[in-house]
């Protein structure tokens, strides 16, 4: 037995975050570790690491046959647990070598062996078969590599349990691939991982066994071959794989985007959307679909103004041309954009739900400048309701809340407005099943009522579950259009590689 | 849903710090009123009302302060801003022969136009509030002294005298009686729009509160001021006090600074324009560092150009930073720093009466500053 949590129990102010969780991991296992969010997940893996001392919660940890008593996340790391946040932790500034040598920087008397550095930076590379310039900004790096950067510090301290937070959520599907290679070949070195995700074909491709949290208590540990869903949420929410086609589609188009081209913000010469055209119709879903990197992120902000060296082509909505140099032009006409990364951009984490919700519409809110409190409130609590926001009341602190009623609140702030055109990037990314259902059923049902969407998404089931036509970008340009039932996971990542893939490979996660 | 029950007023980021502060607030009068050393002159009538004339400045500009560092910025130039706005006041009175509101409305105008250049700066041009202030910081007071030619400027005529005086009794009872009137007028009909949304109905507990609260405060500043009457400074800081509270909690702007604040990609992508916000914000405080310059000059009657409003940015910055605001910006509000303006000015008071040292004051503020900071961060998320 490689490590045992036994009848972990942990509360904070008025919540009862884990009670009497005991699981076992054993050596050389693959654990899955599911459950919605807020189901206690976080938590758990916060008293494995240290992050939460001994004595700040109840029940015992033990590690190497070992009671562990960690003060620190020190303490757990000389342990041997090792723990890949979701979050990044790196230093954007600083260059890969230095980011893997973060804490660790070969020195004598106080002088930093930069050779020493590069070399141990190097087979730290080596060992997560990554192949990346050790001298480049990590911020110049893409999100995906960033992750595998996390991993390979993780797996250089030879931790003999690796806890891997949701590391896919940013991944490409070859880096995935990679990743679970690597994991794999640990595995058969001994070594135990604690592995987290939404994506629950992912669990059901890596894991050994897969242990099901719900509102902080185990539900049970479990083959990886069962329906975690009805474990998850208690209910069977089911989500649909088929798309549903009964939509009020019109044939006249909302929203027409012509020649657009967005420039590189650092490389001139270099765009990131190359001459891309597309309509979308009322009632309709349009998807843009393509690896990391590959525009379809670049395409959504460029037309909601926020593409920073500005891009040409023409946008019309309902046929008039508009020009978008800022957000406001883009609202003013008619376009609401829930952006990649709703921590950074979406939300003001320091403000309460209500005050989010109320961000778009304080204009319609308050008369000669003066916000209408009671108003504000009363349309707060009517989004809250229609869109089952849940939330313990409209003064809770967003940053407390779980990922999907945060994304919930960063779409729900534009509804007040009716927009014409309702841009989404990722909009279920880090969301757990129940609210993944949930905002699939509110964009069936903006659509039904004759808004346009258009999503950018990495996550493939969700395209084919929503999208009417996806647009596959590669390197900025158009790959090809797949609609009706050409849409596929397969045809999609053929497209978006540009070369046929061999279907085992995504079969083998899929 | 079970919100429909759950759903009360929203509860505001930093009501706790506010009440644990004006604790401290009453703590210290209590401790000041009780130990030897002060003679039992602190809780009378004279001495508060001494109190509050000389937090009158610090207020108005503490304000302003506030406004610019919920936005994550900082205005470092009011110090000097005082110097520049209450040179020209008082250029134009002795040299010109201005009458006082020509004066007066002249220094406002290069007060706008002070705040305006700082906005134009950050949220044009992009650079940090803390390097453009910092430039007006050292401008301003050669300015000052270019002006004047390095000679101070006395007295201020007529009319600058009765702002230095006290509005009659009369007056006084008017005034705090409809401040009064109007917040408790706000607080009921809060309650009834809420009634007529069908929100959550505010308890009757609260509302009786929120009147209690504002019937003792009107109490105490007519204890102090009803029979010799509230001083003009005295009146013109508590006007911007309630404004900034006014337009921080109740406005667009207001809840647009907040935004910004807490994460300005946010705020800019859900169509706030964070240029313009910025700009007003710094326009703000420009015209409230005239008026305090005008105050100013008004107090001490006259203007040393060298020297006056010396160290009130920092003072500013300390009344604010104790009034729970935080320097990162998104957090805070105008209450707590009329309660941390007051805490400065209590103490600075309080050590005068038990005659400590005025350098080892300093030390004492500064040690203050941190104790303030450092026990109340425990008590924000």
């Amino acid at each position: 037995m490689k490590a045992s949590l036994k009848s972990i129990g942990k509360t904070f102010p008025g919540v009862r975050a884990l009670h009497d969780v005991s699981i076992d991991i054993a050596d050389g296992e693959v654990l899955g570790l599911v459950g919605e969010n807020g189901a206690g997940k976080s938590t758990l893996i916060k008293i494995l690491a240290g992050v939460y001392p001994h004595g700040s919660f109840k029940g015992e940890l033990i590690v190497g046959g070992k009671p562990a008593r960690f003060g620190s996340t020190l303490d757990a790391r000389r342990a041997g647990v090792a723990v890949v946040h979701q979050e990044l932790a790196l230093v954007p500034e600083l260059s890969v070598a230095e980011n893997l040598m973060l804490g660790r920087e070969p020195a004598r008397f106080g002088l930093l062996d930069r050779e020493q550095l590069e070399a141990d930076a190097r087979a730290m590379l080596a060992l997560v078969g990554l192949d990346v310039e050790l001298d480049v900004p990590v911020s110049e790096l893409g999100v995906g590599v960033q992750q595998m950067l996390e991993i390979a510090r993780a797996l250089a301290d030879r931790a003999s349990v690796i806890v891997l937070d949701e590391p896919t959520a940013a991944l490409t599907d070859g880096e995935v691939a990679a990743l679970f290679a690597l994991v794999r070949a640990r595995k058969s070195e001994g070594a135990s991982f604690v592995y987290i995700s939404h994506r629950l074909e992912e669990i059901a491709a890596l894991c050994d066994r897969v242990a099901v949290l719900r509102d902080g208590e185990l539900v049970g540990v479990v083959e990886p071959s069962v329906d975690l869903v009805p474990l998850m949420t208690g209910e069977h929410v089911h989500v649909s794989r088929a798309r549903e086609h009964a939509r009020a589609r019109s044939e006249t188009p909302v929203l027409e985007v012509d020649h657009l081209r967005v420039a590189h913000p650092s490389r001139p010469g270099v765009y990131v959307v190359d001459d891309l055209s597309f309509t979308v119709a009322a009632g309709e879903v349009l998807a843009l679909a393509g690896a990391m990197g590959s525009g379809r992120t670049a395409a959504l902000s460029a037309l909601f103004g926020t593409a920073r060296s500005g891009f040409t082509g023409t946008v019309k909505i309902d046929g008039n041309a508009i020009a978008i140099r800022e957000p406001r032009d883009a609202i003013d006409a008619g376009i609401a954009y829930v952006p990649e990364d709703r921590k950074a951009m979406g939300l003001v984490l320091e403000l309460s739900a209500g005050d989010n919700l109320a961000l778009s519409s304080l204009a319609r809110l308050s008369r000669l400048g003066v916000v209408d409190a009671a108003r504000a409130e009363h349309a707060a609590l009517t989004r809250v309701r229609d869109m089952s926001i849940k939330v313990p009341d409209l003064g809770a602190e967003v940053a407390t809340l779980s990922g999907g009623t945060q994304q919930k609140i960063v779409i729900g702030k534009w509804l007040d407005l009716e927009p014409r055109v309702l841009l989404l990037d990722e909009p279920t990314r880090g969301v757990d099943v129940g609210a993944k259902a949930e905002i699939y059923a509110l964009v069936e049902e903006l659509t039904g009522r004759g808004h346009a969407v258009v999503i950018a998404s990495s996550d493939l089931p969700e395209l084919v579950r929503l999208a009417d036509r996806v647009l596959v970008l590669r390197e900025g340009k158009l790959a090809g259009t797949l609609e009706g039932e050409a849409i596929a996971p397969l045809a999609i990542m053929q497209l978006a590689v540009g070369h046929a893939v061999k279907k085992a490979s995504y079969e083998a996660r899929a | 849903m079970k919100l429909e029950r759950s759903a009360h007023t929203p509860r505001r980021a930093g009501d706790t710090g506010t009440l644990w502060l004006a604790g401290v607030l009453a703590g210290l009068w209590l401790v000041l009123a009780a130990v030897p050393g002060t003679r039992g002159v602190f809780l009378t009538q004279a001495n508060l009302a001494t109190l509050l004339v000389q937090s009158s400045v610090l207020l108005v500009i503490s304000v302003g302060m506030t406004l610019v560092i919920l936005i994550r910025g900082i205005d470092l130039s009011v110090g000097a801003g005082v110097a520049l706005t209450g040179t020209v006041a008082a250029m134009l009175q002795l040299h010109c022969g201005a009458s006082a509101p020509v004066a007066i409305l002249a220094a406002l105008a290069v007060g706008a136009l002070l705040g305006a250049w700082h906005g134009l700066w950050t949220g044009w041009i992009g650079v940090p509030s803390f390097i453009v202030t910092l430039a007006g910081f050292k401008a301003y007071r050669g300015g000052a002294l270019v002006l004047s030619g390095a000679k101070g400027l006395s007295p201020m005529s007529a009319g600058f005298e009765q702002l230095a005086g006290s509005i009659p009794t009369g007056a006084t009872y008017a005034a705090v009686l409809a401040v009064l009137a109007l917040g408790v007028g706000l607080t009921l009909r809060d309650a009834q729009r809420r009634k007529q949304l069908q929100l959550a109905p505010l308890t009757s507990r609260v509302v009786a509160l929120r009147i209690a609260v504002q019937v003792a405060l009107a109490v105490v500043v007519l204890a102090v001021f009803g029979d010799r009457g509230m001083p003009v400074l005295v009146v013109i800081a508590a006007a911007v006090a309630i404004a900034g509270v006014f337009v921080t909690r109740r406005t667009r702007f207001g809840r647009h600074l907040y935004a910004i604040g807490g994460n300005p990609e946010a705020a800019r992508l859900s169509g706030i324009d964070v240029r313009k916000t910025t700009l007003g914000a710094f326009l703000i405080v420009g015209v409230l560092t005239a008026l305090a310059g005008v105050m100013l000059a008004a107090r001490v009657n006259g203007v040393t150009p060298g020297s006056q409003g010396n160290l009130l940015e920092l003072d500013a910055v300390t009344a604010v930073v104790i009034g729970g605001t935080a320097l990162g910006g998104g957090r805070g509000s105008v209450i707590g720093t009329v309660l941390g303006t007051l805490v400065f000015s209590t103490l600075a008071n309080g050590m005068n009466h038990l005659r400590v040292d005025s350098n080892l004051q300093l030390i004492f503020t500064g040690l203050v500053l941190l104790v303030a900071v450092g026990l109340s961060k425990g008590k924000r998320p």
